[in-house]
């Protein structure tokens, strides 16, 4: 085991320390950093455009996280005792974001979605013109816009975690549940469902810091606007480090959030997870 | 795992994060610049060495990418010594990686940086030499118009003051922001090139009555709308107090009546449909095509957009800079130099650096970039340029308002968050979501943080 722990201490703990140390600084990038404890962090948390941020990201987790767990819950009660044709290659195409670069979605969305783009097209051409908008561009529509995207690919994840998790409910759990009269729904909220928490917790883990991560494809379609409508964290850590110099505020946002990540990942853990 | 194997498994990690934290201490960043460039005042240096420069730059764009490339296979064949070895990238991955280059031990001996905040990042760190006994001896100074046109690369040695000072980069390109415009489409709707700003407004009106788009712009990526904003400012605050403001002189502001007065037209045109349907939501390469198909009557943009037009509509394209109220010649507007050059404080070869810079910049160069239908900053010798192209209007454009010293720099150089900020208000300002008095609030606002 000593071998990955150096692996680990090499790559992840030691540019997280001297993330943390660099974030006690005011630092530009490129002359003598200045060092100024905890300022960056109480700058930081008395900031409206940091707070904002993170409340977009609180938007965000609902559809990277929450919307595909449903979708994903409900597709598996639906499809899991179907006998459907061809439910491998459904499950294939549902996957399939997940393996696509976040660029590449990025930029394919920001198509779909211009105003003169193939949604808008469909809208008028089923009679829902009133309908049409810049999605990327309207300052309501913006962030759901955005978090529509997310939804696309985290859902693949969500279903495919699912249906695998479904295969080991014992069938005998189900069999006694239709003994005692349960319907579909019954069923789903008494077996399934409890049945899945493992999977659960791994989806809402990986879902929810998904959300909070985003950073390429809302850099790619939006960079933040209008206005500021579309701003996140991760946003915030690279305008600050890479264009505006202040490096040291950068490593202090990037702190907090995986302080947040971790707590949260903690959290789920702990209350979602089946006690073995 | 046994507690024992446990306990020392802890002891190592721990003794190895310390370590680590020992030797990560210490304030982050060098103070080690180059040497400075003392006697570096000759024109000549030693032909019979061989010697390769790194050359970093930003003109990604075929037109100006194609140029460069022709210039430095000229410069190559002119001293068979040398070899230039170029790297290109787009401007945002360019300028959020050039500091961090530059400030390496490998640095690029000649590079591009940007007015403002950039330049002023590689001057306080050292990282470029400045080159006034250089601009002497290879006659920068009269190259561009003016010796005015040069103020937006001067800088103190302390990186304190801009617009006066000593002279750090040169420039191959000038950018002046201007109209083009569809003849076809303006033949159409039956309206003449205006000559007043309120011809022009009133040519807004009649083409949105006629189903035309007035202006074409595609501010998804924000920045386009800042341009149109710049030369709005340009026609009623004074060029010299916007200036001022931009170069961060004590006691300057933006909020200002000239100033209120160019957002509250900007806002009008917004509310008034005068910009493309869902223009907050179109991308600036999408707005651009679309105008080059045809759709549109005007785009206030620069010369970098010229081929993206020219190239679809050829001579259909023209271009005039925004018409003055009282009609008359020589009005302010929006430009500078392009982005400069810079020599390396780190480089060993900083003569040849100096005449590679020389040669891509002077008249002879110019010719070859106004060839590939972009804007030079020095005159073209030996180039005919379509005299009915929007080139041509461009290149007389520049010409006269560089030599008249009357161009107003461009707004987002002010601060580093100044685009985010600046950008980002006008998005709002041009849907009415805020005024313009709280728009130019808000950007006097960070100025001000940022100049305290």
């Amino acid at each position: 085991m000593l071998p990955a722990f150096v692996v680990f201490a090499v790559f992840v703990i030691a540019p997280m320390l001297d993330g943390a140390w660099i974030s006690l600084f005011q630092w530009d990038g490129v002359t003598v950093g200045r060092y100024v404890g905890l300022q960056n962090y109480r700058d930081i948390v008395n900031d409206p455009a940091v707070r904002t941020a993170f409340e977009h990201s609180l938007v965000l987790i609902v559809f990277y996280a929450a919307l595909p767990i449903v979708i994903g819950l409900v597709l598996t009660a639906a499809l899991s005792h179907a006998r459907v044709r061809g439910i491998t290659a459904v499950r294939t195409v549902i996957f399939l974001p997940q393996v696509l670069a976040a660029v590449v979605i990025g930029v394919a969305w920001k198509w779909l979605y211009d105003p003169q783009g193939p949604i808008n097209s469909f809208l008028g051409n089923i009679g829902l013109s009133s309908l049409e908008r810049p999605w990327l561009g309207d300052f309501t529509t913006a962030l759901p816009a955005v978090g529509v995207i997310g939804t696309w690919v985290t859902t693949g994840l969500c279903l495919v975690l699912f249906m695998a998790g479904v295969q080991r409910i014992p069938l005998s759990r189900y069999e006694a549940a239709r003994v005692d009269g349960a319907g579909p729904v019954r069923e789903f909220f008494a077996v399934t469902l409890p049945g899945l928490r493992n999977e659960l917790a791994v989806a809402l883990s990986l879902t929810v810091i998904t959300a909070l991560r985003a950073f390429d494809i809302i850099f790619v379609t939006t960079k933040g606007g209008p206005g500021s409508q579309t701003t996140v964290p991760s946003l915030l850590i690279y305008q600050r480090a890479f264009v505006t110099g202040q490096v040291g505020s950068a490593a202090a946002i990037g702190a907090i959030m995986g302080a947040i990540i971790l707590g949260l990942a903690v959290l789920i853990t702990r209350v979602v997870e089946e006690r073995t | 795992m046994t507690s024992s194997h446990a306990r020392s498994l802890t002891a190592v990690l721990v003794a190895a994060i310390l370590a680590l934290m020992a030797a990560a201490c210490g304030s982050p960043g060098s103070s080690n610049g180059g040497s400075a460039a003392s006697g570096l005042a000759s024109t000549s240096f030693d032909t019979s060495k061989k010697v390769t420069i790194t050359m970093w730059d930003t003109e990604n764009s075929p037109g100006p990418s194609k140029a460069l490339n022709e210039l430095i296979s000229q410069f190559e064949q002119k001293y068979p010594n040398v070899t230039v070895d170029r790297t290109v990238k787009n401007f945002d991955d360019y300028m959020a990686t050039i500091k961090l280059a530059a400030s390496s031990d490998n640095a690029p001996d000649v590079f591009q940086g940007n007015e403002g905040s950039v330049d002023q990042a590689l001057v306080k760190a050292h990282l470029i030499v400045p080159l006034d006994s250089l601009a002497k001896a290879y006659g920068w100074d009269s190259r561009f118009g003016s010796s005015a046109a040069l103020n937006p690369l001067r800088w103190s040695a302390d990186g304190r003051h801009w617009g006066t000072g000593d002279l750090w980069g040169v420039a191959q390109k000038a950018e002046v922001l201007g109209v083009f415009y569809n003849k076809a489409t303006m033949q159409r709707l039956g309206i003449k090139v205006p000559t007043t700003f309120a011809e022009f407004e009133q040519s807004l009106a009649t083409a949105k009555a006629g189903g035309v788009p007035p202006i074409m712009v595609g501010n998804l990526d924000r920045w386009p709308m800042g341009h149109v904003f710049m030369v709005l400012q340009s026609r009623f605050d004074d060029p010299t107090a916007i200036a001022n403001w931009t170069y961060g002189r004590p006691g300057s502001t933006f909020d200002d009546a000239g100033t209120r007065k160019a957002a509250s037209i900007l806002e009008q045109w917004g509310t008034k449909g005068y910009f493309e349907n869902g223009f907050n939501g179109v991308s600036q390469t999408a707005a651009a095509a679309r105008f080059g198909k045809g759709e549109g009557l005007y785009f206030i943009t620069g010369p970098w957009e010229n081929q993206t037009f020219a190239g679809p509509l050829k001579d259909g394209v023209g271009f005039f800079p925004l018409p003055s109220v009282d009609g008359s010649a020589g009005a302010p507007t929006t430009g500078s130099l392009s982005l400069p050059y810079h020599i390396s404080a780190k480089s060993q070869n900083k003569a040849v650096a100096a005449a590679f810079i020389n040669w891509i910049t002077d008249p002879h160069a110019a010719g070859i970039v106004i060839s590939n239908g972009d804007l030079p900053a020095a005159t073209p010798a030996g180039a005919s340029v379509d005299p009915q192209s929007s080139l041509e209007s461009i290149s007389q454009a520049w010409g006269e308002k560089s030599k008249a010293g009357t161009l107003t720099p461009y707004l987002d150089w002010a601060t580093p968050t100044m685009g985010d900020t600046l950008f980002g208000g006008l998005q709002q300002l041009s849907e009415g979501k805020v005024t313009p008095d709280q728009f130019a609030a808000a950007v006097q606002k960070d100025w001000e943080k940022a100049h305290s």
